[in-house]
């Protein structure tokens, strides 16, 4: 990532930080709408994971500038999502709902953040698969 | 290199298609995975990590790396599958085989091969073999514009290929990758200048980016890497590696150009050349790679451009020097394995052009064991160069024969002829077998092919059975072609030639004798035994090559009344021919393919297999077959009325080179029926029968039936008497069959028609049953038996109907159509071809009532609404000039 793409995902983050939960719920909506197949890998009550799922996006974007920090985090995340078969196929459908449902959620949302953040998931994508093969 | 800079480059954006391809593993059905794609895109990578992948869910695995200098010596490639090989090329496969079970225990062996373009064509038939027996599932790669192994293109349309196509990575994956690799942000300069500089392709962008950090000027200032100035990629890829390897010294220099000559090399090896150290920092700059296989640790350069480049760059001199020192270092090791035998040949031959003659013979041997004839000439031609010897230019004769440059084959052959010390020795009888087909098949000299091996036959004596038994295997083959097979039976001696690739000469000669001899079920029988002899587990190579066999055995299927197996086994030997590159018996195949479309009236097929085979046969210079497609394509135009395409065809075949005489039949047939179609039966008749007695009065018994029975088709009774002469001797059921339209002729029974009938029924000759039994019907009505009549007529009809499958236009008609009178089909063959009424009475002096009467009963007859039907109901085409001629033709 160039600095001037953390930055942008950085500041989004730190805009949508107060309604992380709802960004969370609106995403997962979303998710299991275009993609019911993927809805059994959740638990039922699928709160707890909403809950999970903001942190880890807060933690990461945070860890972004510090890449060993990052991959640290990562790498753990990699390897609990490859214990549940998570493929790359699935890394692929979560990118366009997750960077919809940032922007439903970021009043200032325009063109530059979105590529921004769509580099931000490839690099975390990435790692977390990397992860799982190691 | 200034500084010795340690960058992990992860795999990053080939996910998907690892997941795909590791699935793939336990997918039955795929045999070979193909990652393609261009020169540094990370296809050797990829299947690294599948291997890795496999080898962590309990696969067994191997790797095989394929080398312009390795495709050299067959099999040198494959030592990690096949440590030792037997040099004897029979036994190769099963040893393979064998070798894999073991190591297999039962699972699939994941067999990594890079380069496959490159691999030898032995190696490519053993992998070939163990992929079809899923002993081995094969995960290859291929450099985009290669050219793909036959056996992998035969894969692919057998659908046990799953090829993956590897393209340059997208902006967000070299953006991503370059985070990883430099653990940290990019500048959007140094980004946006890397990935337009790389274009995405990551071996490119690997290089800028170990370059540009070895030289300071790709630099972390304040947690950023930042750029200092543009990048310099006017040379691309190529020349980025030049510049960078080109600043290598010492012996890290003299390392790097021996690994381009003849990597991979064991490490213990190159420990005796360079000291440890710099062997592992070579390592650690990512120039050579080291792998651990079963034995040793392989030492190559960490990428096939790497070598090419060096390689590229290298004085032949120093070359020539690095490759000798390298023959003598592992000539004082010993060169204990057979495997170093072979790398120690390929070394002395890249480096000196020639090598030691055995190992050079024994290569050769090897690649004609999986018909790499191209490989053979190169072997056979590097052995000749050192002494003359009577087996290599067998060897090489043979090689450029296959490879259809025939008049450079008979010079090879012809001067190895003249260097010959012992007139009467075992290899002077096989030269004497491999000039005879020269001569006889490549440039079309029967007589001097015969003189040739007539002369050899007359100097041996009592004491040299095998020599002679040599000799005369191969007269008799081309006594059969020559259209004396009564002769070549007489000729060929008692029991087979010990030799046992002579052997499937006896076999064929003994095959095509018995076929023409109207012994069908014997023939087929022979046939398939040589077939099997040179293809099944136990496999001995023959001089011809085995889809010969399938040619024959297909030809007396037919005869067996068995058209449907008579395809399946010309189109298994057409594929096998293709797939092992052998162009002129494939031309062979494909055009008993397309006469067996055509007999079985699949006319339109025969047609366009036909149309290839002239474009195909003329461009490979094989001007006999050539001749015979245009004969077929005269028959298939006649068949559908098209005297002009008809003419024109005959035109074509009568400029090119005859074909064998043996093949004689086919013109005549041809010109029969261009007659039939100008309408003109009784010349047709009589082609027919004067070729046919000719032939019978030779006693090539089945080939005068197929012109004599077609005669008695257009009503020659001359021909049905000089049939029944000979036919009811012959085995199958077709010669009776033949017998009884003959002896229906020439009664004009009803019943010997309803036998006839009968007889071809049950062959499954659907049309002539119908067609006869249809006449049997117009002879009972006349006879005053309207019940009868109407039984044969239904008999007629069904059969008709019973063969929808047949591409036969107007087929259903077959059965009314002969039941018009003269004057019927008269007026309604000028009507189907659009003369009005009024046009029709004009030209026949009739009235437009007599005319329209006619054409009620007609339409009647065959069962259809009015005009418009009438050219399909009589199966002609609509500016056709006479009405075509039905197919009813039993060969």
């Amino acid at each position: 990532m160039t600095p001037e793409q953390i930055a942008l995902v950085t500041a989004s983050a730190e805009r949508v930080t107060p309604r992380l939960a709802a960004v969370s719920a609106d995403f997962y909506a979303r998710l299991f709408a275009a993609h019911p197949e993927v809805r059994p890998m959740f638990p039922a009550d699928n709160s707890g994971q909403e809950v999970k799922f903001a942190a880890s996006i807060e933690a990461i974007v945070a860890a972004i500038p510090d890449f060993d920090a990052f991959a640290e985090r990562t790498r753990t995340l990699g390897r609990l999502h490859a214990t549940h078969h998570v493929a790359a196929a699935h890394y692929d459908a979560v990118a366009g709902h997750l960077l919809d449902a940032l922007a439903a959620a970021d009043p200032g949302w325009d063109e530059p953040t979105r590529a921004a953040w769509s580099v931000a998931y490839d690099l975390l994508a990435e790692s977390m698969m990397l992860a799982a093969r190691s | 290199m200034a500084t010795a800079t340690v960058l992990e480059w992860p795999l990053v954006g080939r996910t998907r298609e690892l997941e795909r391809v590791v699935a793939s593993l336990a997918e039955p059905q795929v045999r070979v995975v193909l990652l393609a794609g261009e020169p540094g895109t990370g296809k050797s990578r990829l299947a690294g990590e599948v291997l890795a992948a496999a080898e962590l869910d309990g696969y067994p695995i191997a790797s095989v790396t394929a080398t312009a200098s390795a495709a050299t010596v067959p099999l040198s490639a494959l030592g990690a599958l096949l440590p030792s090989t037997p040099d004897d090329p029979q036994q190769l496969l099963e040893v393979a085989v064998a070798r894999a079970r073991e190591v297999g225990d039962g699972a699939r062996i994941v067999v990594h091969v890079d380069d496959i373009d490159l691999l030898d064509a032995v190696s490519c038939a053993v992998l070939a073999r163990l992929w079809q027996d899923d002993l081995v599932v094969v995960v290859a790669t291929q450099r985009t514009g290669t050219r793909t192994p036959d056996v992998v293109a035969a894969e692919q349309r057998a659908g046990g290929l799953l090829r993956v196509d590897l393209s340059e990575l997208p902006r967000t994956s070299v953006a991503t990758l370059l985070h990883h690799v430099l653990r940290g942000p990019v500048s959007a300069a140094a980004e946006h200048a890397l990935w337009t500089a790389s274009g995405g392709n990551p071996l490119f962008l690997r290089e800028l980016v170990t370059g540009a950090v070895s030289t300071g000027r790709l630099a972390a200032v304040d947690g950023v890497w930042l750029l200092d100035g543009p990048l310099d990629v006017s040379g691309g890829l190529a020349g980025l590696l030049t510049e960078r390897l080109g600043t290598l010294e010492g012996s890290a220099r003299d390392l790097v150009d021996l690994l381009s000559l003849c990597q991979p090399l064991g490490a213990d090896e190159l420990a005796e050349l360079v000291p440890f150290e710099v062997l592992e920092r070579l390592e650690a700059e990512g120039v050579v790679t080291v792998v651990a296989d079963r034995r040793r640790q392989q030492v190559s350069l960490a990428h096939p451009l790497y070598a090419q480049v060096v390689r590229d760059a290298l004085p032949r001199l120093r070359a020539r020097r690095l490759l000798l020192d390298q023959v003598a270092r592992c000539e004082e090791r010993g060169a204990r394995r057979r495997e170093d035998a072979l790398r120690v040949a390929v070394w002395r031959l890249d480096a000196t052009g020639t090598a030691d003659v055995e190992l050079l013979l024994r290569g050769a041997r090897l690649a004609r064991a999986a018909h790499d004839y191209a490989q053979v000439e190169r072997l056979a031609a590097a052995a000749l160069m050192l002494e003359p010897q009577t087996e290599a230019s067998v060897l090489l004769g043979e090689a450029v024969y296959e490879q259809g440059r025939f008049a450079e084959a008979a010079e090879v052959l012809a001067t190895a002829t003249e260097q010959l010390t012992d007139l009467t020795s075992l290899d002077a009888a096989r030269l004497a077998v491999i000039h005879g087909i020269v001569l006889f098949f490549g440039l079309g000299q029967p007589d001097a092919a015969l003189d040739r091996l007539g002369r050899t036959a007359d100097l041996l004596d009592d004491t040299q059975g095998e020599q002679r038994r040599v000799v005369d295997s191969q007269r008799a083959l081309l006594l059969t072609q020559s259209g004396r097979s009564r002769d070549a039976l007489e000729l060929l001696p008692d029991r087979p030639p010990e030799a046992a690739d002579i052997h499937a000469v006896y076999d064929r000669a003994q095959a095509w004798a018995l076929h023409r001899r109207g012994r069908p079920d014997e023939a087929r029988a022979v046939a398939l035994r040589a077939w099997e002899r040179q293809t099944g587990p136990d496999a001995v190579e023959g001089v011809l090559h085995p889809a010969g066999d399938l040619m024959v055995a297909a030809l007396a299927s037919l005869e067996l009344g068995e058209p449907v197996r008579a395809r399946e086994l010309a189109a298994q030997g057409r594929d096998v021919a293709i797939v092992q590159g052998v162009g002129y018996q494939a031309a062979w195949l494909a055009w008993t393919v397309a006469t067996l479309d055509l007999v079985m009236g699949y006319a339109e097929d025969a047609a366009s297999a036909f149309r290839e085979l002239v474009a195909t046969a003329g461009r490979d210079g094989f001007g006999a077959i050539e001749n015979l497609a245009a004969l077929g394509l005269v028959e298939c135009s006649a068949l559908t009325g098209d005297v002009e395409s008809a003419r024109s065809w005959m035109a074509r075949a009568e400029s090119l080179p005859a074909p064998p005489a043996a093949f004689a039949q086919h013109a005549t047939m041809a010109r029969v029926w261009l007659a039939v179609a100008e309408g003109d039966t009784r010349a047709a008749a009589a082609l027919a029968t004067e070729h046919g007695r000719d032939l019978a009065q030779r006693g090539e018994w089945r080939e005068a039936a197929v012109l004599l029975d077609e005669a008695v088709m257009f009503s020659d009774r001359v021909a049905a008497e000089t049939l029944l002469g000979f036919v009811e001797s012959l085995t199958g059921p077709v010669s009776q069959a033949r017998a009884a339209r003959a002896r229906a002729l020439l009664s004009g029974s009803a019943a010997d028609l309803l036998a006839a009938a009968e007889a071809f029924a049950a062959i499954d000759f659907v049309h002539s049953a119908a067609t006869l039994a249809a006449r049997a019907a117009q002879v009972l009505r006349a006879d005053g038996d309207p019940r009868a009549a109407a039984a044969a007529e239904a008999r007629a009809r069904a059969w008709a109907d019973a063969s929808p499958g047949l591409q036969v236009d107007g087929l259903g008609s077959v059965v009314g159509a002969a039941l018009l009178t003269p004057r019927e089909r008269e007026i309604a063959t000028l009507a189907a071809r659009g003369r009005t009424s009024k046009e029709v009475a004009a030209d026949l002096v009739l009235s437009v009532r007599t005319v329209d009467n006619h054409l009620a009963n007609v339409y009647a007859k065959l069962g259809i609404g009015g005009r418009a039907d009438l050219a399909e109901a009589l199966g002609i085409a609509e500016d056709a000039v006479v009405p075509a001629p039905r197919p009813g033709r039993t060969a």
